[in-house]
């Protein structure tokens, strides 16, 4: 401990993966694309082998040179393969100390330790990927007693006690809700669809001419099975990915903070204060909406403290009708509203408009479309018109004493609740066309990790909007 | 129906933008000229030039004498105790507002064209938002950057 330690060996074995894990895109465009045994050139075929390797080795030298010791008030950690860094962190400027464990930490009962300090902005923090529990439970208190005396030690252990306000647990149902119908389908089915399609490359060529003679009889079926068989496993692959991601999820309500908590295989820790909330959004995606499910995501603002930004799930599904209950005891005054404003019926034309003018793309398909199938091109018109009448329907807004409520719809229906004081700027625009039918786009903006994200509602109506501008304004007038 | 913003930019912001507009249009009299040379290296057909020739003119009669015309004549604003109020547009006509308590900075500057007429520009910048007033004649600008960033660091929240 007061002398250079290196961290448990795991944490070579860690580097690598971590390293593996962000070349492994890479790796597989070069293993599915590259240039296979056509080249001849034999290292060619190796080179992926060699750089896994490469990469091997580098994680051994990294752990090798890490170390870590307390000298005086300071923790000193000591690093680097071709650079080597030296970070020296004062005892007193530590914020917080905590710990994590991926499921390889715990098969060798090791910890991750993440040291935090105040301010300071990037790099400002270390991390020992992987020491002893009882090594680490010895350096934390080592840490935290720096030597100011009692008060700080007492105040750290009150704070440790404090109990929780109101606790939230993701019920295993719910869960299971949540990955079946997350609509990842839509990023994974793609993959799975350029797996797919290089599977081509592992299968004989006569295996297919045999394989197609005998199959050509009942082709349809077996496309229809093939694309069901895919989109099953892109479904698999999204919801195993939701299960992994919000596994034991539970939230945390203390007085003046937000704990989260999640993950199977890796626990995730998520901390953000009351007073740095931004807003609310409420969203119902296509799966969810006609089951009454939705989901809750919080917009926080980074503070000067340790605290970043974020824009995390703050209840990753739940009933709409119990939606108010839990919001009351998680974050008061952030409630769905009774009754909101909709949009004037001279707006729906524009709706229409705009959701159908997309399909002029299909037009040149007219003409190479066998004489009567052009009707096929009716569906996605039809779908398209669908959608500008559900984005009309939910086209809705109100202001009610110092909460902004505003709803829009692309795919998902979402709404957004935030305070007046909030909200970064409001503003009201007409176009050309807008003006002529007295009707508006309303705007606003929030600072959502760390970043500015607008929100509009097209095609209000202009005497409300300007209302709206008037709740808005700060005149005494 | 509610007030106009009181101020109008600095009346010099119609030159900026016509010169601006005419640099621009530098762009349709090479097109035209490329279509003129087209026209007599290769067998296009003399309608061509004479359609890109026309466009050109029209498209920069609208960029250097109606844009520039109809931005100054919408372009107002208003700087209060606890916000900062803008209209502007050409085809959409925007409306906003910036509380004092959000702004996080306000700067002025000026490029070549801005420093040849005595003119700045004001940028506003929220945490998630930036708005700018383009042209107002010095003095203005630093009187409008002094009192928005004072304001801005003496308002406390009203909620």
């Amino acid at each position: 401990m007061y002398e250079p330690t290196r961290l448990h060996p795991l944490a070579a074995g860690l580097s690598f993966l971590k390293m593996l894990r962000e070349w492994i895109i890479p790796l597989v465009i070069f293993f599915l694309f590259g240039p296979g045994n056509e080249t001849g050139l034999t290292w060619v075929t190796y080179a992926p082998f060699l750089f896994i390797f490469f990469l091997a080795v580098y994680g051994l030298i990294h752990w090798l040179r890490f170390t870590y010791h307390i000298e005086g008030e300071e923790l000193k950690i000591e690093h680097g393969v071709f650079i080597r860094k030296k970070r020296y962190i004062p005892k007193k400027r530590i914020q917080s100390i905590d710990y994590t464990q991926g499921i390889l930490h715990r098969m060798f009962n090791v910890v991750k330790v993440n040291i935090e300090t105040a301010g300071g902005g990037a790099g400002a923090e270390a991390s020992l990927s992987a020491i002893n529990k009882s090594d680490a439970d010895r350096l934390a208190a080592i840490l935290r007693d720096h030597g100011t005396g009692q008060n700080e030690e007492e105040a750290d252990v009150q704070q440790a006690e404090e109990l929780p306000v109101y606790t939230y647990t993701l019920s295993l149902k719910d869960l299971i809700i949540a990955a079946s119908t997350s609509g990842g389908l839509s990023v994974t089915l793609p993959l799975v669809g350029t797996f797919g399609s290089q599977l081509d490359a592992l299968i004989p060529e006569d295996f297919y001419v045999t394989a197609f003679n005998w199959l050509s009889g009942f082709s349809w079926i077996i496309i229809a099975a093939l694309a069901f068989f895919s989109v099953f496993i892109a479904w698999f692959i999204s919801f195993m990915g939701v299960i992994l991601k919000y596994a034991n999820f539970q939230l945390k309500r203390y007085e003046d903070r937000i704990v989260i908590t999640r993950g199977l295989l890796e626990k995730r820790e998520l901390t953000f204060p009351l007073q740095r909330v931004q807003g609310v959004r409420v969203v119902e995606n296509v799966l969810r909406q006609p089951f009454g499910y939705s989901t809750v995501h919080v917009e926080s603002a980074g503070g000067a403290g340790p605290e970043v930004g974020v824009s995390a799930m703050l209840l990753p599904i739940i009933k709409r009708s119990r939606l108010n209950d839990e919001l009351k005891k998680i974050l008061p005054g952030y409630e769905l509203p009774n009754n909101m404003h909709t949009l004037p019926k001279r707006s729906l034309r524009r709706y229409l408009i705009r959701a159908v003018l997309p399909s002029v793309i299909l037009i040149p398909a007219f003409w190479w479309l066998p004489s009567n199938l052009w009707i096929l091109l009716l569906l996605p018109i039809a779908v398209l018109a669908l959608f500008g009448v559900l984005r009309f329907k939910d086209g809705q807004w109100l202001v009610e004493d110092k909460t902004f409520y505003v709803q829009s719809r692309l795919i998902s229906r979402s709404l957004l609740i935030t305070e007046k004081r909030r909200m970064q700027d409001f503003e009201v625009m007409e176009s050309f066309f807008q003006r002529r039918k007295r009707l508006a786009t309303i705007k606003t903006a929030i600072l959502s990790a760390g970043v500015g994200r607008n929100f509009n509602l097209k095609d209000v109506d202009l005497k409300d909007s300007l209302e709206a501008f008037r709740w808005y304004t700060r005149e005494s007038k | 129906m509610r007030k106009e913003p009181s101020q109008k930019i600095a009346p010099k912001a119609l030159s900026v933008w016509r010169i601006s507009g005419a640099l621009n249009s530098l762009l349709f009299l090479a097109a035209s000229i490329g279509s003129v040379v087209l026209v007599t290296l290769t067998d296009l057909p003399i309608w061509v030039p004479v359609v890109v020739i026309v466009l050109s003119v029209l498209l920069s009669y609208i960029m250097i004498q109606v844009v520039p015309k109809i931005r100054y004549r919408i372009w107002r604003y208003e700087v209060r105790e606890y916000e900062i109020e803008l209209k502007f547009g050409l085809f959409i006509i925007r409306r906003v507002l910036i509380p004092m308590v959000r702004v996080q900075h306000v700067d002025t500057k000026q490029g070549p064209l801005l420093r040849h007429y005595n003119l700045s520009s004001v940028t506003i910048s929220t945490a998630a938002t930036i708005h700018e007033i383009p042209a107002l004649d010095n003095e203005t600008a630093d009187q409008v950057r002094d009192f928005i960033s004072n304001m801005a660091r003496v308002t406390e929240e009203d909620v």
